[in-house]
């Protein structure tokens, strides 16, 4: 379980991170989404226990990471940058996983390059980046982690590259149920794996959702009333936002719901009717309107 | 032991210096080929009868004791402490060792521990080389002691180690391992040359006599900072009318060497635990040692031209000499504030 | 056979529940037949392996599939969808428009009432 509270964090003489609080269940999947320059990775430095946060706690499994090799031996990191020791050679690196991580296994690792076909004698910098990302991402699951962090795996893949790299992280919390924290800066590349959505800008946490329940909650209903509306329908507590167009009223609910419908319907409307509403819109909707979950 | 010394970080810390062990055997049989060629020449001398045993009985020992490589080691040490962090210090790199299951004390422990393995056993070479070829040519090593050998060896290896925990606490103080690397060999032998300068500078300006109050204070601090006095030979004649070159008070010099390496270790344990890999390629690790160094280097910059250029120019070239001392501070605070700003992210 | 549509609004566990109840009654699926493991799912569909488990524990809990340890996950031999009160309204309210869209047309009632045996037929002529 990784927890994070009240999380500050300095880089020169700009405020990168700025009161950071988010919770990341055992088995679960959490995407950190956010343009660059939003804090995703020193965020992920922060829970790696490469950075020293300068306020809060970054805490996995109630313990303090930074400067604490029996947490940090527990985490499988996939940083933006994999150029790790440049003139190793692969078996080389593998000789010092092994060394460095009790539960390391190097019978995995060469399981896991079944799919990747790296060769064992090839130095890492001449590897592609795509290639060390994938490099570090089988040493990382060699290592048998509870706690997955990935800084941006996807970016730079093709299509076909992506889905392997994917796949072998869903196997993965299936199998062992490692708790996964993954970032991206596009929701699509994220929004079918993972649980949670954490969107960041300018170091600030502006939303988290489980996606699932934001389905459910947030929906986008058209609505005519020919004999008057609802006078305070913007403030029911089930609705989120209202939008008129017209004689169409747009309303976004955060608590969907029979009753809400029920009371919809008791202002007689001639057509109320649910409309698609895209997970980017969600989104945009949860962040205006400051939706809590 | 784990706790300790763990074997992943000693791997990478191998993997990295071990080419510094390669130098310096390399660099240190330097000694015996000086020996054997000296040798040679005596064995050519003896061949043509004109070998004067009384004047050669201390060849050896004036070998082995003269000619001083304190350069030769502090540019070794400082070599080796930049082969244990240059990739440290390389951001990507800096990240990934971050993530590593391994406390800084750790991480400190093992580097300090294989660059002082490294400077024992390049002197352990030196000194079985330098035994061998004593023993080997016995007959021509006339009045030299066999002693000689471990005393300058010991005295040697503590000083390599004393140099070598300084140069490791540059590094640890500042964030781009290529300029640490620069900077520690300079920065050691700055105490020799400043208060001796400083005394010429003060001496000439207000036109003091030598046995001025301040001249002699600056005089008995130069000579308590220079340590160089700790690791070269004293020359004395013996009863034959012989000069040679003697360590005299090895307990003393061995035991400030010691204390050099206790003190500096201590310290780049310090720095090293206050690291944050987010200045991994800045030029120093703590804000606070910016002035330090920036005033630092403009003083011994102001302080170097007015020696060189200000001096010499006859008697009334105060102005002159001042002027050098004012500009050259001016220009290195400019310069090193510059070069601080670009290496600052 | 099954797939997800992640821009839909249907949350993906949904889909999956629904897909395969459809599939049962279509016939895709047939009684004992056995269901991909989570893990396969989860793969086949790149998507989150949690989704999966709670489609097949509400699936469970609905009594449309079982799970036999050691051996995997089957259709149940006697599947009775149960009728949703919410998803019943769904289904009055898209049945109303194509009424009212049927009414339109001059659609007579027997006539859209001879369209509704049809479908029936189409799914397998049984008397749902």
């Amino acid at each position: 379980m990784i927890e994070i509270s009240k999380l500050h964090k300095r880089l020169g003489n700009k405020d990168v991170l700025t009161d950071i609080n988010f919770t990341v269940e055992p088995g679960r999947i959490f995407g950190l989404v956010g343009e660059n320059g939003a804090g995703k990775t020193t965020l992920i430095k922060c829970v790696t226990g490469v950075y020293r946060p300068e306020q809060g706690a970054v805490l996995i499994d109630g313990k303090n990471v930074y400067d604490n090799p029996a947490v940090k031996e527990r985490i499988g990191y996939v940083a933006d940058q994999n150029r790790y020791f440049p003139s190793y050679r692969i078996k080389e690196l593998l000789s010092f996983y092994a060394l460095a991580y009790p539960r390391f296994s190097s019978e995995r690792f060469w399981e896991l390059n079944k799919i990747f076909k790296l060769p064992a004698t090839a130095r890492v910098k001449e590897l592609s980046k795509g290639m060390q990302m994938r490099l570090t991402l089988m040493l990382s699951l060699s290592i048998r982690p509870d706690i997955l962090v990935l800084d941006e795996p996807t970016s730079g893949l093709d299509p076909l590259a992506k889905r392997e790299v994917i796949n072998l992280l869903l196997q993965e919390v299936e199998s062992r149920d490692v708790t996964v924290l993954i970032s991206s800066h596009h929701l699509g590349d994220l929004e079918r794996i993972c649980d949670t959505i954490g969107i960041m800008s300018q170091g600030q946490m502006k939303s988290i959702h489980s996606l699932e329940e934001m389905k459910l909650q947030i929906r986008k209903l058209q609505a005519v009333f020919p004999q008057g509306t609802p006078a305070d329908l913007a403030s029911w507590p089930e609705v989120l936002a209202v939008e008129k167009m017209g004689r169409v009223h747009y309303i976004i609910t955060k608590q969907y719901c029979a009753d809400l419908l029920a009371k919809l319907n008791q202002a007689q409307p001639l057509v109320l009717e649910e409309v698609p509403l895209s997970l980017e819109d969600m989104f945009i909707y949860a962040a205006k309107e400051g939706y809590r979950q | 032991m784990k706790q300790l010394f763990p074997k992943a970080v000693f791997y990478k810390e191998w993997k990295s210096a071990r080419w510094g062990l390669a130098l310096f055997i390399l660099l240190f049989v330097s000694k015996l080929f000086d020996a054997i060629q000296r040798l040679n020449n005596l064995k050519e001398l003896a061949q043509c009868g004109e070998l004067v045993v009384a004047n050669s009985a201390y060849w050896f020992q004036q070998l082995i004791y003269g000619n001083s490589i304190f350069l030769l080691i502090f540019v070794l040490t400082s070599v080796l402490a930049y082969l244990l962090f240059y990739q440290d210090r390389q951001e990507a790199t800096a990240s990934l060792i971050g993530s590593l299951p391994f406390t800084k004390e750790q991480a400190f422990n093992v580097k300090w521990i294989t660059g002082a393995g490294i400077i024992v056993m390049a002197f352990l070479v030196n000194g079985l080389l330098l035994t061998g070829f004593y023993f080997a040519n016995r007959a021509w090593m006339f009045s030299t002691a066999y002693q000689v050998i471990p005393t300058w060896t010991a005295l040697h290896l503590v000083f390599a180690l004393a140099a070598f925990s300084f140069m490791l606490f540059v590094q640890c103080a500042m964030g781009h391992s290529l300029a640490a690397a620069a900077v520690g060999p300079i920065a050691g032998l700055v105490p020799l040359f400043f208060f001796a300068g400083l005394n010429d500078i003060v001496r000439y300006q207000f036109n003091l006599s030598y046995d001025n109050v301040v001249s002699n204070f600056l005089d008995r601090l130069t000579g308590a900072v220079n340590w160089l006095d700790l690791i070269s030979a004293s020359y004395v004649q013996n009863t034959s009318g012989i000069v040679c070159p003697v360590y005299d008070n090895m307990p003393v010099r061995i035991v400030v060497f010691l204390a050099i390496t206790v003190i500096f270790l201590w310290l780049g344990r310090i720095a090293y635990q206050q690291n944050a890999v987010e200045k991994s390629g800045e030029l120093l690790m703590f804000p606070f040692l910016e002035p330090v160094l920036i005033y630092g280097f403009a003083l011994c910059l102001g302080l170097l031209l007015a020696l060189m250029f200000g001096l010499g120019y006859g008697e009334n070239s105060v102005l002159v000499m001042d002027a050098f001392l004012v500009g050259g501070f001016v220009g290195g605070w400019f310069l090193a504030k510059r070069v601080v700003a670009y290496y600052q992210h | 056979m099954l797939h997800v549509d992640v821009k839909s609004s249907k949350p993906i566990y949904e889909q999956i529940k629904d897909q395969i109840k459809e599939g049962i009654i279509k016939g895709i699926f047939q009684p004992g037949d056995k269901l991909p493991s989570v893990r396969e799912l989860s793969t086949m569909l790149t998507i989150n392996p949690n989704t999966v488990s709670k489609a097949y524990q509400e699936l469970e809990r609905e009594k449309a599939i079982e799970t036999v340890r050691g051996r995997g996950t089957f259709i149940v031999e006697d599947y009775r969808p149960q009728l949703d009160q919410e998803r019943l309204q769904e289904i009055s309210d898209l049945l109303r428009k194509v009424v009212v869209e049927a009414h339109y047309l001059g659609l007579s009632k027997q006539q859209l009432e001879q369209m509704v045996d049809d479908l029936y037929a189409d799914l397998g002529g049984e008397d749902q």
